[in-house]
């Protein structure tokens, strides 16, 4: 079992942001390629429309006003009057565009780490708190919606304005440029120093922050237990030392990310007085106008704006790369379990199954659960699995299902092996009832319907009677159609399990699995369910894992499991006959 | 009546105003540099007084670095003074999670209270950071320069600023109105998103032996779209009216070249004054054109807060009485009279009355749905019944201090909740400054020891979250551990060896009746050989109390409930 993640320990960040990560991302935004590509495009003569308007205020500051010429001043106005309309066009035009490009991105992001995450195998989940993966899902997803709307199109623009204003400063006084120009490898060396801590430090943050969410969601799950058993006071110290660690790791961020909207304005306005100085210096020298030095501090705001907005910009890169580690992280992790290359569908199951000479562990270094072991069951056989708690009575029908993978020997369903069918199939034809009842939130109908998609109304409901659930639903308040909260929290433990249970019946599996399904609902429901489960498993082969002889005793072959093996198997008259384990076993449950 | 979004900065009142005051004044200081222009036009280049070049860009530069240093710190300390916020509500939130009745979490999910937990106290801060502090700078920026303009260069020109303001109000005004609803919903998708994901997490093994992972996906598919359309709608809105907000700079240069270059050739003004007058209406239309962002989040942070404030304000019923009786512990005495509890979708118990004496053992047998829980949860006073009256030596339960109780009580349940901590952690959770030998003990009488001792780190071995890693069986026997360690007057059982084979449930309850002899046994279960040989059992039906008694009390009432019960589990196997 690969090493648990706690809630105040940081993640170690698995992958680095490469050539594979930078090509999932493009591929992700190539797709909107062609809108993205018009709408930057429009956006960017948009930009240019709006660079003209300086140069048009030099000619009516140069020619119109000291000429006193007001047609041209009027056709200046007229100039601007069409810039401006451009402007209001393009401004929609992006909102427009841009908002559903970002957010289409971000669904496809948040569609593929989902269905990512539900290939993945077990053991990532059992190994690290929910919280964990819960954000990695909605918030940080969310986070990079900007990137991919208003972020990634402003680089573009703010570059092309750049390129634009440059171009025309070049135009106007080569020299002036150069000087005004000055600025930018000051502003670079500076960048360079603080991105180095930034993103680390941004790395750390983002830890913090996914502890306190994994404390968090931790804490609303369990919190009855913290209420029943008075921790309380310490929870609350737990959770205040967490957030105090965000907001530590916080201030030290935005301590440097701060200093970057300084240090360009800075910058900047040394380079303008700069730029004036050897502007005004050359007045005397040569006759440059006053229109000409004008344009050149118009340019040269314009020239900085950019340069301050890409400033600006990166730091929101850098935050939102952050985000993005973690989420393509979790998208390059492994599916242990999947399907060969080949695999095929099984065809319908007869019920047969075979494990033959199968080797298990979970964890080399703890060792074998199980070893060599040897089980034969034929079509519509009835198994009762017993034996101490802890000896892999649950690891064997995981086994059958799929969810680990045996480390020897093999395992075989109606001949066909289990690894070379597809897993949809395999577990499809398993009807898998788990110890715990996990309900969705939803109503009733839903939640049995689960089991079978298809069903009709009239199907669940029979599934409901099969188990005994039907009785208990009609007296809710509105009977099937009553909304159980998140997690079924308003229903009790046993009526939850009756609800679980019809969802499995409703498969109706040709192998079924009862792990513990009846521990928490009483004898007198239980021996209906039971009747029920006969009925159905009339020729269908079943696996029970249960403690209360009445289970037991129904079954046509029952294996009491030892350690790494089956220690004992048969009828109940044989073992009891054997006088071994079972009979010990069995006589203890019934003395009086 | 929801709380002013503004009262969160209690206490920082003065320390927030002086930031905002400096923020105004390093606005101002940005204002400096038009005018700064403006003499390096009108006197150095057109008059040629060279001399005054140095010192002005000097000022021009000393007013910038004036103007940033200022800023920073401002900043800096308003990011303090909000993070502090965060911190606090993040601990007021929790607390209230902590306080808060079972009957709450049974009707909200735990999504929504992730959302309101996480991004709406994060949104609200941004209110209170971000968008107060660029709304006061541009009010200065923009009406700074509003009065530079009007009383140092010319009030007519500048006048046509009044007609222009008025438009952005009424335009910044519509958007807001619109968009309220929409932020309100597109808060309430941000939580469903969080639902469909936290569940999908929590019931991967169902998602997997199902075979849902499509199904899985359509859901999400669903709330994924839900979060979309939610975006978009909201930059729909935005499109009609920000465009309009955003280019009041075009419209504004438009009539400064017209009007101003006629004024000029008029000779109202000079060309210095329009310049600068040109260099001014960023700072003008700036702050303007903001606008729309900034209500588009201050709209958003209010919808957050009101989501926020719905936990905040949300009262437990269940809370001391001041007149509490100073009463220091519960010996184990135990009364119902005539009990009744509802819950919201169904009747829980019906006039439930019984005693049971400090040491002496109480079974309770009944089917699924029958109401053995809920009589528990009262026993702890985790719910309040509807009518009726629960006594704790002899105190009416109402008057005894909540943490008296739940010291006292102590249940052990079926369904474990374990903490993704330590072994040992989760068993001292009940009391965190138990010794390693308490808690040692404490397993052996829960018969846990051995299989910890087989954990790869005994003891110290980390154990996930619910304790995934763990059968059934063992993670009863540790929730049992938990509970014994806390040296409970009234510990409960509810079918907490429902997973355990049968004869180490014999052992534990061999060990237990060593441990409780002084303690009132609460035992829940299905199997008549847990509850026989309690003091009295009580077996419960739809809520009621149908049978009361000991064993062969119960066993000789013919045709009840106990005695079918008991031939099912007993009578196939002892007389086949």
């Amino acid at each position: 079992m690969a090493k648990i993640n706690q809630y105040h320990q940081d993640e170690k960040l698995k992958i680095t942001f490469g050539k594979k990560e930078w090509k999932l991302l493009f591929r992700y935004v190539s797709k909107y390629g062609w809108e993205l590509f018009f709408t930057i495009l429009v956006i960017a003569l948009g930009v240019l429309a709006s660079t003209v308007s300086p140069y048009i205020m030099k000619v009516v500051f140069d020619d119109a006003i000291p000429n006193e010429n007001y047609r041209l001043l009027f056709l200046c106005g007229g100039g601007l009057l069409a810039a401006v309309l451009v402007s209001i066009f393009v401004s929609r035009f992006r909102l427009k565009h841009l908002i559903r490009v970002g957010q289409s991105v971000i669904y496809d992001i948040r569609r593929d780490l989902f269905s990512h995450l539900q290939k993945l195998p077990l053991v990532y989940f059992d190994t690290r708190p929910q919280g964990k993966v819960l954000i990695r899902v909605t918030n940080y997803v969310n986070s990079v919606a900007d990137m991919f709307s208003n972020i990634l199109a402003n680089i573009v623009l703010d570059v092309v304005s750049l390129v634009a204003v440059v171009c025309f400063m070049f135009a106007i006084d080569v020299k002036l440029t150069l000087v005004a120009m000055c600025g930018i490898p000051v502003l670079y060396a500076v960048m360079a120093l603080l991105r180095k801590y930034q993103r680390r430090i941004r790395r750390t943050f983002n830890d913090k922050n996914s502890n306190l969410t994994a404390y968090l969601m931790e804490s609303i799950n369990g919190v009855k237990i913290t209420q029943a058993f008075g921790h309380r006071r310490k929870s609350e110290r737990t959770f205040l030392h967490l957030s105090t660690e965000v907001y530590r790791y916080w201030m030290k961020t935005v301590g440097i990310e701060f200093l970057i909207p300084m240090a360009t304005p800075l910058i900047s306005e040394l380079a303008v007085c700069l730029t004036y100085f050897v502007a005004i210096s050359a007045v005397t020298d040569s006759p440059v106008t006053v229109g000409v030095t004008i344009a050149i501090v118009n340019y040269l705001r314009r020239l900085w704006n950019p340069i301050n907005n890409l400033a600006n910009l990166y730091n929101q890169v850098i935050t939102n790369m952050s985000y993005l580690e973690r989420i393509l992280e979790t998208l390059s992790e492994t599916e242990d379990i999947k399907d060969a290359p080949n695999a095929y569908p099984l065809p319908a199951v007869q019920g047969q199954v075979d494990f033959q000479n199968v080797s298990f562990f979970y964890d080399t270094e703890k060792g074998y659960v199980l070893k060599n072991l040897d089980l034969h069951v034929k079509p519509g056989e009835k198994i009762a699995l017993v034996g101490q708690t802890g000896v892999g009575k649950t690891t064997i029908v995981n086994l059958l299902s799929r969810y680990y993978e045996i480390a020897e020997g093999s395992i075989k369903i109606d001949g066909h092996d289990i690894r070379d069918v597809t897993l949809h199939s395999l577990r499809g034809q398993i009807g898998y009832m788990l110890q715990e009842s996990f309900l969705f939130s939803g109503t009733v109908m839903e939640n049995i319907r689960y089991g079978r998609l298809d069903a009709t109304d009239e199907e669940v409901i029979q599934a409901a009677k099969s188990v005994s659930a039907h009785d208990f639903i009609m007296k809710l308040k509105d009977g099937y159609q009553t909304v159980i909260s998140e997690k079924g929290g308003s229903l009790s433990q046993g009526q939850r399990q009756l609800i679980a249970l019809a969802r499995t019946m409703l498969l109706d599996p040709k192998i079924l699995i009862l792990d513990e399904a009846t521990a928490s609902i009483d004898t007198e429901t239980e021996r209906q369910i039971i009747e029920g489960i006969n009925r159905l498993t009339e020729g269908r082969t079943a696996f029970m894992i249960a403690h209360r002889l009445s289970t037991i005793v129904g079954a046509d072959r029952i294996l009491v499991l030892g350690d790494y093996n089956v220690a004992e198997e048969g009828s109940h008259e044989e073992l009891m006959a054997k006088k071994g384990q079972y009979y010990n076993f069995y006589t203890k449950q019934t003395e009086k | 009546m929801k709380r002013n979004i503004f009262s969160l900065l209690k206490g920082n009142y003065i320390k927030y105003t002086i930031i905002q005051i400096f923020v105004a004044v390093a606005a101002f200081l940005g204002l400096l540099n038009p005018v700064f222009t403006r003499t390096i036009v009108d006197d150095i280049i057109t008059d040629g007084k060279k001399q005054l070049l140095l010192p002005v860009l000097g000022c021009m530069l000393l007013a910038t670095v004036l103007r940033l240093g200022i800023r920073y710190i401002c900043q800096m300390n308003l990011e303090k003074i909000t993070q502090k916020i965060v911190l606090n509500l993040r601990r007021q939130t929790f607390r209230k999670l902590m306080e808060l009745d079972f009957s709450y979490f049974d009707r909200h999910g735990a999504g929504e209270m992730m959302t309101q937990m996480t991004t709406d106290i994060d949104i609200t801060r941004q209110f209170l950071a971000h968008c107060i502090y660029v709304s006061l700078e541009n009010i200065t920026l923009f009406f700074g320069s509003l009065l530079i303009l009007i009383f140092y260069i010319d009030a007519k020109l500048s006048s046509m600023l009044f007609f222009v303001m008025p438009v952005v109000v009424i335009l910044t005004v519509s958007l807001a109105k619109e968009q309220k609803e929409k932020y309100r919903r597109l808060r309430q998708v941000h939580a469903d998103l969080n639902t469909v994901v936290g569940e999908n997490i929590w019931a991967q093994r169902v998602v997997k032996a199902f075979v849902r992972e499509e199904y899985e996906n359509n859901r999400m598919a669903k709330v994924n779209e839900a979060f979309r359309q939610g975006q978009i709608d909201i930059s729909n809105t935005s499109r009609k009216y920000l465009p309009f907000i955003q280019n009041i700079h075009g419209i504004i240069q438009l009539y400064l070249v017209v009007v101003g270059g006629i004024f000029v050739m008029k000779g109202i003004i000079t060309l210095g004054e329009l310049v600068m007058f040109n260099s001014m209406i960023w700072m003008i239309t700036g702050p303007l054109s903001g606008a729309g962002f900034l209500i588009n989040e201050a709209i958003s942070g209010f919808a957050s807060y009101e989501k926020l404030m719905d936990l905040m304000e949300a009262k437990p019923k269940i809370i001391d009485k001041n007149r509490s009786r100073k009463l220091e512990t519960i010996k184990g005495k135990v009364e119902f009279k005539n009990v009744s509890l509802r819950y919201q979708n169904s009747q829980a118990l019906r006039d439930v009355s019984f005693v049971a004496e400090q040491g002496t053992s109480v079974g309770i047998i009944g089917q699924t749905g029958s109401g053995k829980s809920s009589l528990i949860h009262l026993l702890g006073r985790f719910y309040d019944p509807d009518s009726g009256a629960v006594f704790l030596d002899d105190h009416y339960i109402k008057d005894i201090d909540l943490e008296v109780i739940r010291n006292a009580v102590a249940t052990s349940q079926q369904e474990v909740f374990l903490f993704s901590d330590t072994v040992s952690a989760n068993i001292a959770y009940g009391c965190p400054k138990a010794t390693a030998e308490e808690i040692r003990q404490a397993a052996k009488y829960a018969m846990a020891d051995e299989f910890i001792q087989k954990l790869p780190e005994g003891y110290d071995t980390v154990i996930g979250e619910r304790g995934v890693t763990l059968s059934g069986g063992q993670k009863q026997r540790l929730a049992l551990a938990r509970a014994i360690l806390k040296q409970p007057s009234v510990l409960v059982l509810d079918d907490t060896t429902s997973a355990l084979d049968s004869e180490t449930e014999k052992e534990i309850q061999k060990k237990l009746r060593e441990i409780c002899q002084d303690k009132t046994l609460f035992i829940i279960s299905q199997k008549i050989s847990s509850v026989k040989d309690c003091d009295q059992i009580l077996v419960l039906q739809d809520g009621a109390v149908i049978q009361k008694g000991t064993h062969e009390e119960l066993l000789a009432e013919e045709g009840g409930y106990y005695q079918s019960v008991y031939k099912h589990q007993y009578g196939g196997v002892i007389n086949g």
